[in-house]
């Protein structure tokens, strides 16, 4: 193994590509908000769910895929109140990183 | 295409660093908690600032376990349900005192971030590889007391393309240790002069002993105490002599190629391109080989020029989903076993099910931490490697069957007309082998042809193929390597294997072999098929030309192929 001494690189790397999530949260959410068919938002949300889980946003991961749930069941009352814990919780992101 | 190798000890570090960013950050996060919670006024319209309180333990929860705060996150976790509770139920039975018992337990959390609870965090899975270019020397350090067998052994050893260091005493290569270090070990057990055996005495010459390098006993005595003791110290191997050169060098080969194995190879397929570049990250640092597909069409010229050994396929995407990709892949007669893991939010078992048969092999539920993705692709390629090894290679020689590498003959010459470079196949016949098997048995016979498969396993490159096209004929092909090329490897091959001495029961004796080979820069728009024949011609003529030798197949001298 080589001697230990501070490689940047990497962990820069792996920072970059979370900051890229962060930043590209704002487009995320207009997808979402702006979905044309269901199965656009379905994407969406499914894209959301996955990479938010990575990035270590399990509340957000958990969020989109409860509005996924919603959307499948039709479930109009429950849509909209996870939609909006989504909204909030992508604002809460985005402002506090 | 790897990116540099990084020492756990460098990971380490910059995680340690992330660690601390994160507990500068925490103060300010409890803080601002505790000031939500005393705004807490026993009434349902706490109910939105529970909401918030409860998301920020639910995350305090989550980064603190990541971060190894466990004891934090444990409490904070505690926390958290018990606000879950109260969001659900009724906002009357929260009164007074269950709200000061709550505000002085938040309180009680930034107690966990002092210096004393914070736990070690354990390494990250980081691979550093022993990079081994086949053909590559490799460095022996035998300690010997017998000098003539130990200049006999380094001898033989040097056609396998290992240097050996010689040692007469033990105290010798231990102060030689101080210096350097061998990629491989060999000790005698016995040394007479000195009246010592090195399984009992090895403790003292500790530079020896925490060698990281593979370790072999050799020994005239099959001695049971002395074989237990070379266990314990974690040998892994004791050979009995007379010393059988190549089954040692088979074993010393096996041991060294395992921890050489070359890195495992992940394509990934997801449309999310931030999530698809962290995972690549994640796998990379786990010493993979990972390339991103980005357009889906294209995912069969990918999996032929990459050769992945695992795809790792998101269920739903925009265009085509996961499992008609995985589909058209299993249309390919080639691509029935690789292996596919769908990676995908998809919760629902039912769907998960339906999914799986459509061609995959598995399914991992999104989100999945970064551990749990190295463990379960190393997991899954290893084992694919395991029954890619069973079904396609002779037991004997660890080399392609004869049906597998006519197939990857056929396969490499197209790469190679894509690529545009020149591709040479050979063919090679160990010379009267016959005799061998009639006048030592076919157990001598056998250690011969692994002889052989030995110097082409060690001979050629990571890119070329070897296989035992018969009994004791062998076929390979070289990529981006011209006749001369080609040439100069066999007969390197043909020199080391003639110079071997092979021992049965005591009697000594050699072999030589012969071998034809052909380019396709002198058969243009030729297939693997047809090369493989001009090979075989060669070989012929080799034969007849007196044996022991090599020749390359030439368009002039051959018969027309229809």
């Amino acid at each position: 193994m080589a001697p230990g001494g501070l490689d940047p690189a990497f962990a820069e790397q792996f920072a970059q590509i979370r900051q890229t999530f962060i930043l590209g949260l704002a487009k995320r959410e207009s997808e979402i908000e702006h979905a044309p068919t269901r199965a656009d938002l379905n994407a969406a949300l499914h894209r959301l769910a996955g990479a938010a889980g990575a990035f270590g946003f399990e509340d957000l991961s958990q969020l989109a895929r409860s509005v996924m749930e919603a959307s499948h069941h039709d479930d109009e009352v429950h849509l909209l109140k996870v939609m909006a814990e989504l909204k909030q919780t992508l604002k809460t992101i985005r402002s506090t990183g | 295409m790897t990116d540099d190798n990084l020492s756990s000890d460098k990971v380490a570090l910059l995680l340690a660093g992330l660690r601390k960013e994160y507990l500068a950050r925490l103060p300010a996060e409890l803080e601002a908690l505790e000031k939500l919670a005393h705004g807490l006024g026993g009434v349902d319209a706490d109910r939105p600032l529970l909401d918030e309180i409860h998301q920020r333990l639910h995350k305090l929860t989550g980064t603190g376990g990541t971060f190894g705060f466990s004891d934090l996150s444990a409490q904070a976790r505690v926390l958290e349900y018990r606000v879950k509770a109260w969001v659900s139920g009724s906002m009357q039975g929260v009164d007074d005192q269950l709200r000061q018992v709550f505000l002085l337990e938040l309180g009680k959390l930034k107690e966990h971030l002092s210096e004393k609870s914070i736990p070690i965090v354990p390494a990250p899975v980081v691979h550093t590889r022993v990079e081994q270019t086949p053909g590559k020397v490799l460095n022996i350090w035998l300690v010997e007391d017998d000098n003539e067998l130990g200049r006999w052994l380094s001898c033989q050893l040097a056609s396998f393309n290992y240097v050996t260091s010689l040692f007469t005493r033990l105290a010798d290569a231990e102060a030689a240790a101080h210096n350097g270090q061998p990629d491989l070990l060999i000790l005698d057990v016995l040394f007479d002069e000195e009246g010592e055996n090195s399984t009992q005495i090895l403790d003292f010459y500790p530079n020896l002993k925490k060698m990281s390098c593979p370790l072999f006993f050799i020994s005239a005595m099959d001695d049971f105490q002395s074989r237990i003791r070379a266990v314990k110290l974690g040998a892994v191997g004791y050979i009995l002599k007379p010393l059988d050169v190549p089954r040692l060098v088979g074993r010393m080969t096996k041991v060294i190629e395992r921890r050489n194995a070359p890195p495992q190879r992940v394509l990934i397929v997801d449309d999310d391109i931030d999530l698809a570049a962290h995972y690549r990250l994640v796998l990379l640092a786990a010493g993979m080989e990972v390339e991103i597909l980005h357009q889906s069409e294209h995912i069969i010229e990918k999996i032929s020029a990459f050769r992945p050994e695992l795809v790792l396929m998101d269920m739903h995407m925009p265009d085509y989903s996961g499992a008609d990709l995985a589909g058209v892949i299993r249309q390919y007669d080639n691509l029935q076993s690789l292996p596919i893991v769908y990676l995908s939010v998809e919760t629902d078992l039912d769907r998960q099910i339906e999914a799986m048969s459509r061609g995959a092999d598995d399914f991992l539920s999104k989100p999945i931490s970064d551990r749990r993705l190295v463990a379960a692709v190393n997991a899954r390629v290893e084992r694919a490697r395991y029954h890619e090894g069973q079904e396609n290679r002779d037991s004997l020689t660890g080399l392609l069957k004869h049906a597998s590498i006519k197939e990857a003959i056929v396969l490499e010459v197209l790469r190679a007309r894509r690529t545009g470079k020149p591709v040479s196949v050979a063919m090679l016949d160990i010379d009267h082998f016959k005799k061998v098997n009639d006048t030592y048995g076919h157990a001598a016979g056998d250690l011969v042809i692994s002889a052989v498969a030995l110097l082409l396993r060690q001979r050629i490159r990571q890119s070329d193929i070897a296989g035992r096209y018969g009994g004791e004929e062998f076929a390979a092909v070289l990529q981006d390597c011209d006749a001369q090329n080609a040439h100069l490897l066999l007969e390197n091959i043909r020199q080391s294997f003639a110079n071997l001495r092979f021992n049965h029961e005591g009697k000594e004796f050699s072999c030589t072999l012969s071998a034809g080979l052909a380019c396709s820069l002198q058969y243009p728009g030729s297939s693997g098929t047809e090369l493989l024949i001009a090979s075989d011609e060669a070989l012929y003529a080799a034969k007849h030309g007196g044996r022991n030798q090599i020749k390359i197949a030439s368009a002039n001298s051959r018969a027309e192929i229809k």
